[in-house]
């Protein structure tokens, strides 16, 4: 039986986002080659903090990666410059939005994560490695030597995926993978994430992307209305309710329909 | 809950002495040469770039108070004592308040905006969730340009505004630079220079974490961000005069009351 990645185990906590519901702890086991969804805005941000060690656990249990954290342990330990080294490297994180080091071309931006935590100074290898990730995200080369600033907003996206794997982590965390994407290419963030999947990384997706979630995970928790549901089918049931309830597909909104006015 | 909130806040934004020590005494060679970059570049937008700037001052200055000196000196008969007069008033106040000053004008306010606008557009958080703590990435480094920085500037400023007197004092009487030199050798105390050193780098590195401290206290918006530099700048002139104060003070406690 493989060990899980990332067990949450009633947790409830803080994080810059927000405070995670205490009546509702949050319980979750993810193994490698699975892909879990947290579905509800910026609690779902939050869960993807959290599960990074980039907040406070005010209940249950964290294990992440054999490193386990709980409620009673003291947070200037966790969040301290040592262990943020030594164990968040482990991780992939892939943020919403921004993320990029302003100062620093698309290909600096890719290869830091990779180069700072290994103990070769030598740049070389790491901008290979960067050049690789970012053809392998379809990346154009005229966009490499560029600051974030002047590259299209579709690419900053890709370069952030790109970024989130240079260490080939076993886990990979998404914090709304398909924000400040084209709806068109929505389907290639899915074929890729299953990509990583298949080589044995456990993903956890935050997303209110209902029908990319009903896509992509073989267990969710929704927050939002207080629900986990566990098997791949279940899944698809769920989130196929939610977006049958939604009334947005097949059919077009008409003007007599409710409006945020 | 609002506690947790305030913990993390303060946990998630420390700049503290005892971490800047820690990275600066431990580091693989990855590390380090991202370091080392971070503070080359830092140096060279905070020294580099301000030399022309150092110059005119230094000159203006210089040749400002020779001939003031000067007018002085001649009422009471000691124009011979102008590398003294130098020293007292450019060497140990003068020189290394001004650069203090250019710093603080010139790269506190761009350390303070710019440390803003990186937690602001969720830089801060990208480098954190990367394994690269920030104090480790963005702050010692800076922190360590800043107090090499000002001392390499403050040098350049006694280079300048010795030839600056030098220029003054020849023009209306000849004057070899040797002579001024040996004036000015004669009056430097090793005192001078451990206290020149002890001020330009302690001085220059806590603007730079005071830069830091207020780019990284960004809340609620952009809004924040000419606030913040505001109060980088009013707190870095504060964290200035006091610091020379203090050496000012414990210079004339090692030579005695009696001098004054």
């Amino acid at each position: 039986m493989t060990e899980p990645l990332l067990t949450f185990d009633e947790v409830s906590g803080v994080t810059q986002n927000c405070a995670l519901e205490e009546d509702f702890p949050i319980s979750f086991e993810l193994k490698p080659g699975e892909i879990g969804i947290i579905r509800c805005g910026i609690l779902a941000s939050s869960v993807t903090r959290l599960a990074a060690l980039r907040g406070i656990v005010t209940r249950g249990r964290i294990t992440i990666l054999g490193n386990s954290v709980s409620a009673a342990d003291d947070p200037a330990l966790y969040l301290s410059p040592d262990f943020t080294k030594r164990f968040i490297a482990g991780i992939g994180f892939c943020q919403k939005s921004g993320g990029l080091i302003a100062n620093l071309t698309i290909i600096q931006n890719v290869m830091l994560p990779a180069h700072y935590h290994s103990n070769n100074p030598a740049f070389g290898p790491f901008i290979e490695l960067a050049r690789k990730r970012l053809e392998e995200m379809g990346v154009p080369p005229k966009f490499w030597y560029l600051r974030s600033s002047e590259v299209p907003q579709e690419f900053r996206k890709r370069v952030l995926f790109a970024r989130s794997i240079m260490n080939n982590p076993p886990l990979l965390i998404l914090d709304e993978p398909t924000e400040e994407i084209p709806w068109s290419q929505t389907r290639d963030v899915a074929s890729w994430i299953l990509s990583q999947k298949a080589k044995g990384m456990g993903i956890l997706i935050a997303t209110g992307n209902d029908p990319f979630a009903a896509l992509l995970g073989d267990w969710a928790v929704d927050l939002c209305n207080r629900i986990r549901v566990s098997t791949r089918s279940d899944l698809e049931t769920y989130f196929g309710d939610i977006i049958k309830r939604s009334g947005m597909l097949p059919s077009r909104p008409t003007t007599e329909e409710k409006t945020y006015a | 809950m609002m506690q947790a909130q305030e913990q993390l806040e303060k946990l998630m934004n420390r700049v503290s002495p005892h971490e800047i020590v820690r990275v600066l005494f431990s580091k693989s060679a990855a590390e380090a040469r991202e370091f080392s970059r971070v503070v080359l570049l830092q140096v060279y937008f905070t020294f580099n770039q301000a030399i022309f700037l150092l110059t005119v001052i230094a000159i203006v200055l210089s040749i400002t108070v020779s001939m003031q000196a000067g007018l002085g000196l001649s009422v009471i008969g000691a124009t011979s004592r102008i590398g003294e007069l130098w020293m007292w008033m450019v060497f140990r106040i003068f020189g290394p308040l001004l650069t203090a000053i250019i710093i603080i004008a010139r790269s506190c306010t761009a350390v303070a905006v710019e440390t803003a606008i990186m937690k602001y557009n969720r830089e801060i958080e990208a480098l954190e969730l990367m394994g690269i703590p920030t104090v480790d990435y963005v702050f010692t480094p800076r922190i360590v340009a800043g107090a090499l920085s000002n001392f390499c500037m403050t040098f350049f400023f006694m280079a300048v505004a010795f030839f600056g007197t030098w220029l003054s004092k020849n023009w209306f009487a000849s004057m070899p630079i040797s002579h001024l030199y040996d004036q000015i050798t004669k009056a430097i105390t090793f005192e001078d220079v451990v206290f020149f050193i002890l001020k330009t780098v302690i001085v220059g590195a806590g603007i730079f974490w005071i830069a830091c401290k207020m780019g990284l206290s960004l809340k609620r918006g952009s809004f924040e961000v000419p606030i913040i530099a505001m109060n980088a700048v009013v707190d870095g002139y504060i964290w200035t005069f006091v610091t020379h104060g203090f050496f000012t003070a414990v210079f004339i406690m090692i030579h005695g009351f009696h001098l004054l």
